[in-house]
């Protein structure tokens, strides 16, 4: 073994040795960094969890569903004009549009909740307002029963399609198809209970009571349309961007706008929620990351200062190194060794800390996770330690290889 | 001719303070030879621990100069001072300067840590010196378990593991009582009679009588260099 290699694998193990010997100290003075990596490792761990759910569910629900719905463009909003989108302007984009393969109004009732009665049990829910393609668009399919069909709408019939939420919390049996429930004192029938959803970030997506637009128009009015989503899915193989410009074309010239005004809708895609989604996330992940790196220079600069009070504490010790041979080169590779090691070691401990709690965190997710924590937060992690280690220990290490050895052994 | 182990030609040591210097050593000429058994005596203040410091390579003169092993000290590099403090001197302190922490045997094989050789080869030189010093029962105890005797006979086996050209003694007997004085002083004049080269500061007159010449420094001179052995011919235990 060469000189130089021997030294400093003799400063490693006596780093490491140093390190056992002072349990109490070495636990505290890792406590910072360990904080620090696991509150990373957490933060990196429920973003990355929570943009792979967004993308699972966005894929899952509705990946090529469009929603069209009215924007009030921002000159109009200062002149207190609000923008909308009526039901004729749906059955006109219906009836013109070459590239949508289905399309239904969507309808939410959101001035007054509906009451629900069924026997003795009451509750409340979303009503929804739609026809008969909602279900291609939106991919609800039946449980129980069948779905709104085109003659329910024409007829205005008075049935409804609702959610399993609605059924549990009714306390209806499994299978209500046949049954009649109340809603704001209307008797509806029940014609078919939708698939389970689950939820999406804690919003139920079971929860909602569907109806022909029609029946509805004709319970609350027809101005309970004036204004309304549209939501649509384009023709396979047709990019969703000839299709957009398609329905902004017709949308324009039925509204009337000129070509200097701005549009008053906007189409939102699936693609642009994630993509909203992930600029959200970005944003979190940049705050937090700035905080929680704050605390691990917290961390760092308690190592620093355990070091150094370590230094001071073991100057006798460092000055018997010396006499019996050390060099200053020596003692200085065993303490910024010992930093290191201190720093990685919390660094581990809070990653394992970190991945302890993203397991936790997993469980609560809808959707399996590839991995827990990307592999890139681990590198990464472990370099940031070794960095803080070598950056706060070395004003330590320094301070110790600098000793006097005379002055270091007179120390008491 | 005898072989000398340590040179000082004029050596001197000059502390700096706000308001002057002070001359702890004032040109000391000194050789020491190999397989001798000396005390540099001298009341505090006299530059006794100066010289110890300078003769063990933990401080450089401000003058003159220092050989050792016909290798001139005075000029080397902080690195290769540690080399030669290393390689060629055991010291051996007052107050032991044992690593509290470390076992017996890590205390004596602390100095071959800086070398390159096998750990089987350092366990089995430490081993060999702590059964010369009658401490191998001992060697998993740490310092704080020992007494005083044994823990002063550790730093002898640490000072010996590395087969220096000089073993210097700082006091070694400061410490201890009477009956273990003795003990250890018996060590040192075992270790001389076994061809050992050895220098104790010390200020106590019956342990300076162990030693076949005397140095008295007074006020960082020579003030006497009794060489026992040329009046008797024989050291003054026989």
């Amino acid at each position: 073994m060469h000189e130089f290699t021997n030294e400093i694998f003799q400063s490693a193990k006596a780093a490491g040795k140093s390190i056992i010997s002072h349990k109490l100290r070495s636990l505290l003075t890792i406590l910072g960094i360990v904080i620090g990596i696991a509150s990373v490792i957490i933060v990196i761990s429920v973003t990355h969890a929570l943009g792979t759910v967004i993308s699972v569910q966005l894929e899952d629900f509705a990946s090529d569903m469009v929603t069209l719905q009215a924007k009030t463009p921002e000159d109009k909003k200062q002149l207190g004009i609000t923008s909308q989108l009526s039901y004729d302007d749906y059955l006109y984009l219906e009836s013109r549009s070459q590239f949508v393969q289905d399309m239904s109004p969507s309808v939410m009732l959101t001035e007054s909740t509906p009451k629900l009665i069924y026997r003795r049990n009451s509750a409340t829910s979303s009503l929804i307002g739609a026809t008969s393609l909602y279900q291609n668009v939106v991919n609800v399919y039946p449980q129980y029963g069948r779905f709104i069909n085109p003659s329910d709408d024409q007829q205005r019939r008075r049935v409804v399609f609702i959610g399993p939420t609605v059924v549990k919390n009714l306390s209806m049996k499994n299978d209500p198809v046949g049954e009649y429930m109340q809603i704001n004192n209307d008797w509806f029938l029940i014609i078919g209970v939708g698939e389970v959803r689950g939820s999406f970030f804690g919003v139920d997506q079971d929860n909602y009571i569907l109806m022909p637009v029609s029946t509805m128009r004709s319970m609350f009015g027809p101005d309970i349309t004036n204004n309304i989503s549209v939501l649509f899915r384009p023709i396979p193989g047709v990019h969703i961007d000839i299709v957009t410009q398609e329905l902004t074309n017709l949308l324009r010239a039925t509204q009337n706008l000129r070509a200097h005004e701005a549009n008053t809708f906007e189409f939102v895609t699936a693609e642009r929620l994630k993509s909203q989604f992930d600029s959200i996330l970005s944003v979190v992940l940049a705050v937090t990351g700035g905080l929680v790196g704050v605390s691990l220079v917290v961390g760092g600069i308690g190592v620093m200062n355990i070091m150094l009070v370590s230094v001071t504490e073991r100057t006798k010790e460092i000055g018997i190194l010396k006499s019996l041979g050390a060099t200053s080169r020596c003692i200085m590779i065993q303490f910024l060794f010992e930093s290191i090691l201190l720093s990685l070691v919390g660094g581990l401990v809070g990653l394992a800390l970190g991945a302890l709690f993203a397991e936790l965190f997993s469980a609560l997710l809808p959707v399996p996770l590839e991995e827990l924590i990307p592999v890139w937060a681990i590198w990464l992690s472990i370099l940031f330690t070794s960095s803080i280690g070598i950056f706060f220990g070395l004003a330590p290490a320094l301070k110790a290889s600098r000793l006097d050895p005379i002055d270091a052994l007179r120390y008491e | 001719m005898k072989d000398v182990v340590l040179e000082l030609k004029g050596v001197s040591k000059a502390y700096k303070f706000e308001d002057g210097e002070h001359l702890a050593l004032k040109s000391i000429d000194l050789n020491i030879y190999k397989n001798s058994y000396n005390a540099i005596t001298g009341p505090s203040g006299s530059g006794k621990s100066t010289l110890m410091n300078i003769l063990g390579c933990l401080d450089k003169p401000t003058a003159g100069e220092y050989l050792l092993n016909e290798q001139r000290v005075t000029n080397m590099s902080e690195a290769q001072l540690s080399m030669i403090r290393n390689r060629e001197v055991g010291f051996v302190f007052q107050n032991y300067n044992l690593l509290p922490r470390a076992s017996v045997i890590d205390n004596v094989m602390q100095p071959l840590m800086y070398r390159v050789m096998s750990q089987r080869q350092r366990v089995d030189a430490a081993m060999h010196q702590l059964e010369r010093v009658g401490l191998a029962h001992k060697s998993k105890s740490i310092p704080n378990q020992l007494s005083g005797g044994q823990r002063q006979r550790v730093a002898v086996a640490r000072a010996l593991v590395s087969e220096p050209s000089i073993l210097l003694g700082d006091e070694p007997t400061g410490n201890l009582d009477t009956e273990t004085t003795w003990e250890i002083m018996a060590l040192f004049d075992e270790l001389h009679a076994e061809g050992n080269t050895i220098v104790l500061v010390t200020h106590e007159t019956d342990i300076a009588e162990h030693c076949q010449r005397r140095i008295c420094i007074v006020d960082g001179e020579i003030d006497s260099d009794i060489d026992v052995a040329s009046f008797y011919g024989e050291s003054v235990n026989a």
